[in-house]
């Protein structure tokens, strides 16, 4: 049930921080294990560029052919096999044969049933009833009950490290069947990986025995983060893999979780949608599986010995991973942190610009520097605050579509409403006002006439010569 | 309690029928008062509200109209001689609270509300190693936060700092209680959901309650949960309480994710000024996690332990939960022992009426299901309707997106439109204004006034 390919969640497709950590890097590549490759390397690591160096396993033989055909990085190669815990492992004397999954809800799940369905279409057969299904196989059956031997609450075995042997590690890496178990650990202690950066691991089962295996890596102070497929579900017991028992064991070796997604999974009493085109993950549900990140907290100050026996290229690969992870803001810290160690690398103003730009990335320009972005949010700008709010009034404005249309063409037609009147009022303003000019204008003409006439009069004899009787007329009153 | 539904008229049917039987919830940390999901329950809701707020409880106390419901000031916990008290050390040792950016953002306000200068920003400083042993940790007095907390300078209202999730500056007071010993005080025997929510010592409240968990029928719990710390076994950390819970039957129905950002490049809070709390993204810090019983494993749950009443309010928090699909599983589970009492093929049809309305951007294009019949035979024949939800969902933003850029284009084209025509309305008016104040417009105005008379018939 993993996501589609390789990928993780939260993984972004790129970073312009993590290019610029790649292109300063001074001695080291980005070393990378995924177990369980199908689909590739997700697009993310890419940012390292030729500085990747990457392992990928796979059980599908013809997956691993297809990869290595496709891979243009001599670096990056992809190994056939399944990732586990060989005869001889000593982790089998504290596995002893328990399951890896109990109280397992499959059966139960809309994917299940839909998938059932369709195999038994596929075969000509009807498929059972939603009642026999439940009632004969649901509800009758243990899927994967609790287990046999009792529980192991003991969790304290689980943090035991393996380190593998020099025979094991040249035996993990000769070559053998598609079908062989690899020994994840002695593969990277004979493929010079010990130093390995970072492992995801989705094998869709036993991913917790695949972990516990390579506790001899995780102890390395040298691997700087881990990307897990978790199952939300099974018992307290110390062997499942559950997520308890993952968080758990992550912590005891110093990660810290970074990033958490939750997938749900509908009961075929009545599903949800699937949020795919093929029956898996629904709209609704119980928590069933989700993706975890651990990455070391180098920026934290209980961790300043670590950081300091850590190289500069691994501090700026921290740096990188927390970009990468959508994590701006411990990158920028890293940087904070470290920036003498760091400047060696780059200019780590440039690095907390760029890291500015992410995280504005969803921000019209002009975008803030990282020197703005921090003085804007001392001063509690409008910005930083009511995330919630908007995202929910512009979500609210999409959702509420058949409300908001009519609202819209409502407050258009009453904008048109007003546009016309407006205008209708403006042509009957022209009017009026080129009926007052041209009336003026011919008033206006008829004065001047009546000016210029009487001036003429004023300026004739007969005018002047009569003067004296009209101011007798005038004494006369 | 992340997610708890208001609006379920399965849940209030299923309440309906739960005759005299009424509905007990324990709520842990209840400033703000009980979730308003839970009065669907109505007058057969009991419930006891416990928080260390003395402002809050009078407040919730003195609204408060349901008789059955009380508020109580104190600390939930273990008894102080419990040799696990405080095993947990400092709630918040390892967490990186104090290089969150809600925490620094808090930090400005105060000092700007008490008028001092705020302290530069700068690194959080170490915090000291947890002792290995409880006894060691005894000797070192490792309690949680609330045995000092800081108080606040300035005339911010308690109702404030409630209001800003500023609480530990609150007026914080009460002793410890030990909820099954108050239980048993007040003549409780059966419980059906605890909510805890105490910002720091949750898992310490939950271990008190293991004997409840056990003996009182408890249904479901909701606890806050933390996403940081070690592997430590007493640490408030979610590995600690899931493995807890799970050894008390209980299994995981939902899981939130609550992120804080740190204060060196912070991403927007998520609520209004000046609320700084989570943030858009960043880390997980904290979040809610649900458990609850569930029957669908023949293994873990004997039915016959449990009485109906019981399981039509398992049914009933399944749709305040949002757990549709587990409530007509359970239903569907118990139709011939609860048929009796509830119209199951009734609540069922609710339940398919229900679940197409809580996505409803879902539904678009397709014609609603009548029943649940028509529900489950349509996902039974694979319909278009169950597949491709995040596409649908995708694409119907999309088409609204469009759909609304174009009309928005359109009314503010109508409007720029609108806008000109005022203008020009004015223009043309004042034009008209100034030419009649002009001296020869009123030097001809008798002119005028003779062609008007010499006008009429």
């Amino acid at each position: 049930m993993s996501e589609a390919g390789s990928g993780i969640e939260g993984l972004r497709p790129d970073s312009g921080f993590a290019r610029l950590v790649a292109g300063s890097l001074k001695a080291e590549s980005f070393k990378l294990i995924d177990v369980g490759c199908a689909g590739g390397l997700p697009s993310g690591w890419r940012a390292f560029g030729d500085r990747l160096a990457a392992i990928g396993f796979d059980c599908d033989a013809g997956e691993v052919a297809r990869l290595n055909a496709a891979e243009r990085n001599p670096n990056v190669r992809y190994e056939c096999g399944f990732v586990g815990v060989p005869a001889g492992h000593p982790l089998n004397a504290q596995i002893a044969g328990r399951g890896y999954w109990h109280l397992w809800v499959a059966g139960r799940l809309a994917y299940e049933r839909s998938h059932r369905n369709r195999a038994a279409k596929a075969a000509g057969e009807p498929a059972p009833s939603v009642d026999d299904y439940f009632h004969d196989i649901v509800h009758n059956q243990d899927w994967s009950p609790f287990p046999t031997h009792g529980f192991d609450t003991d969790y304290r075995p689980t943090f035991e490290i393996f380190e593998p042997s020099d025979e094991a590690a040249a035996a993990a890496v000769s070559d053998g069947p598609p079908d062989r178990i690899i020994d994840l650990a002695a593969f990277a202690k004979g493929a010079d990986f010990e130093d390995a950066d970072f492992i995801k691991i989705d094998v869709d089962g036993p991913d917790y025995e695949v972990l516990r295996s390579a506790n001899a890596l995780l102890a390395r102070p040298t691997l700087l983060g881990v990307a897990l497929e978790v199952c939300f579900y099974g018992s307290h017991d110390a062997n499942d893999n559950s997520f308890h028992n993952m968080d758990r064991l992550m912590r005891e070796k110093g990660f810290e979780l970074y990033g958490l997604s939750v997938r749900a999974y509908a009961s075929a009493a009545m599903p949800f949608p699937y949020l795919d085109v093929h029956p898996s993950m629904n709209t609704g549900g119980r928590p069933v599986q989700g993706d975890a990140i651990y990455i070391r907290d180098l920026g934290s100050r209980t961790r300043k010995a670590e950081a300091a026996a850590l190289s500069d290229d691994k501090l700026a690969k921290a740096a990188a991973l927390y970009a990468l992870f959508s994590l701006p803001d411990y990158a920028a810290e890293m940087l904070v942190v470290h920036r003498d160690r760091l400047s060696r690398l780059f200019d780590v103003d440039e690095a907390l610009d760029l890291l500015a730009v992410q995280i504005q990335a969803d921000q019209e320009p002009p975008l803030l520097t990282y020197r703005d972005y921090m003085a804007a949010l001392e001063s509690e700008e409008p910005r930083f605050f009511d995330v919630y709010s908007r995202r929910n009034a512009w979500f609210n404005g999409l959702m509420a579509t058949g409300a908001a249309a009519p609202r819209i063409a409502e407050e258009l037609e009453l904008l048109r409403q007003d546009r016309d009147a407006l205008a209708s009022k403006a042509a009957d303003l022209e009017r009026r006002l080129g009926e007052t000019e041209a009336r003026g204008g011919h008033d206006l003409d008829r004065l001047r006439g009546a000016e210029a006439t009487l001036a003429a009069i004023r300026r004739s004899t007969s005018w002047r010569l009569t003067a004296p009787l009209r101011w007798l007329a005038r004494r006369k009153g | 309690m992340d997610g708890l539904r208001h609006d379920s008229l399965t849940a209030r049917r299923l309440a309906a029928a739960l005759g005299e039987a009424r509905f007990r919830l324990i709520d842990v940390g209840c400033s703000g008062g009980l979730d308003p999901g839970w009065r669907a329950f109505e007058d057969r809701l009991s419930a006891f509200g416990f928080d260390p707020s003395v402002f809050e409880i009078d407040r919730l106390a003195a609204q408060e109209t349901n008789p059955e419901v009380r508020y109580v000031n104190g600390y939930v916990g273990l008894p102080d001689d419990h040799p696990l008290k405080g095993a947990g050390g400092e709630a918040w040792r390892t967490d990186p609270w104090r290089r969150v950016s809600a925490s620094r953002t808090q930090q400005l306000q105060l000092a700007r509300e008490a008028g001092r200068p705020a302290q530069p920003r700068r690194p959080a400083p170490a915090y000291a190693p947890l002792p290995a042993s409880p006894a060691a940790r005894a000797a070192a007095g490792g309690q949680p936060l609330r045995a000092a907390p800081p108080r606040l300078a300035g005339d911010a209202t308690q109702q404030d700092l409630m209001a800003r999730n500023l609480w530990v500056h609150a007026h914080l007071d009460g002793g410890t209680i030990h909820l099954p010993d108050f239980l048993a005080a007040a003549g409780v025997e059966d419980v059906d959901f605890v909510k805890i929510d105490v910002d720091g010592t949750d898992f310490e409240v939950l271990r008190s309650l293991e004997q409840t968990l056990s003996g009182a029928g408890v249904l479901g719990v909701s606890i806050e949960v933390g996403y940081s710390g070690t592997g430590d076994p007493h640490f408030n950390s979610f590995h600690n309480v899931d493995a807890f819970m799970r050894r008390q039957g209980f299994d995981l129905m939902d899981l939130t994710v609550r992120r804080y950002a740190l204060a060196s490049l912070p991403f927007p809070f998520l609520y209004p000024h000046p609320i700084a709390a989570q943030t858009s993204r960043g880390r997980p810090l904290i979040g809610d996690a649900l458990y609850l019983r569930d029957f669908g494993h023949a293994c873990r749950l004997d039915p016959a332990a449990w009485s109906d009443a019981k399981l039509i309010k398992l049914a009933a928090l399944y749709c305040l939960c949002g757990l549709l699909d587990h409530a007509a599983e359970l239903l569907d589970m118990f139709k011939d022992r609860l048929g009796a009492v509830l119209d199951i093929p009734a609540l069922l049809d609710q339940l398919a009426a229900e679940i197409q309305t809580i996505d409803p951007d879902l539904n678009v294009a397709f014609e609603p299901f009548a029943d649940y019949a028509g529900y489950t035979a349509a996902y039974e024949a694979d319909v278009a309707y169950f597949y491709g939800a995040a596409d649908r969902r995708h694409d119907q933003h999309m088409a609204v997106i469009v759909e609304r850029n174009a009309a928005l284009l359109a009314a503010e084209a109508a409007r720029a439109d609108a806008l000109a025509a005022q203008a020009s309305a004015a223009q043309v008016w004042a034009w008209h204004e100034a030419m009649t104040r002009t001296l020869s417009w009123r030097i001809t105005a008798p002119l005028r006034a003779l062609r008007r008379l010499l006008a009429r018939p």
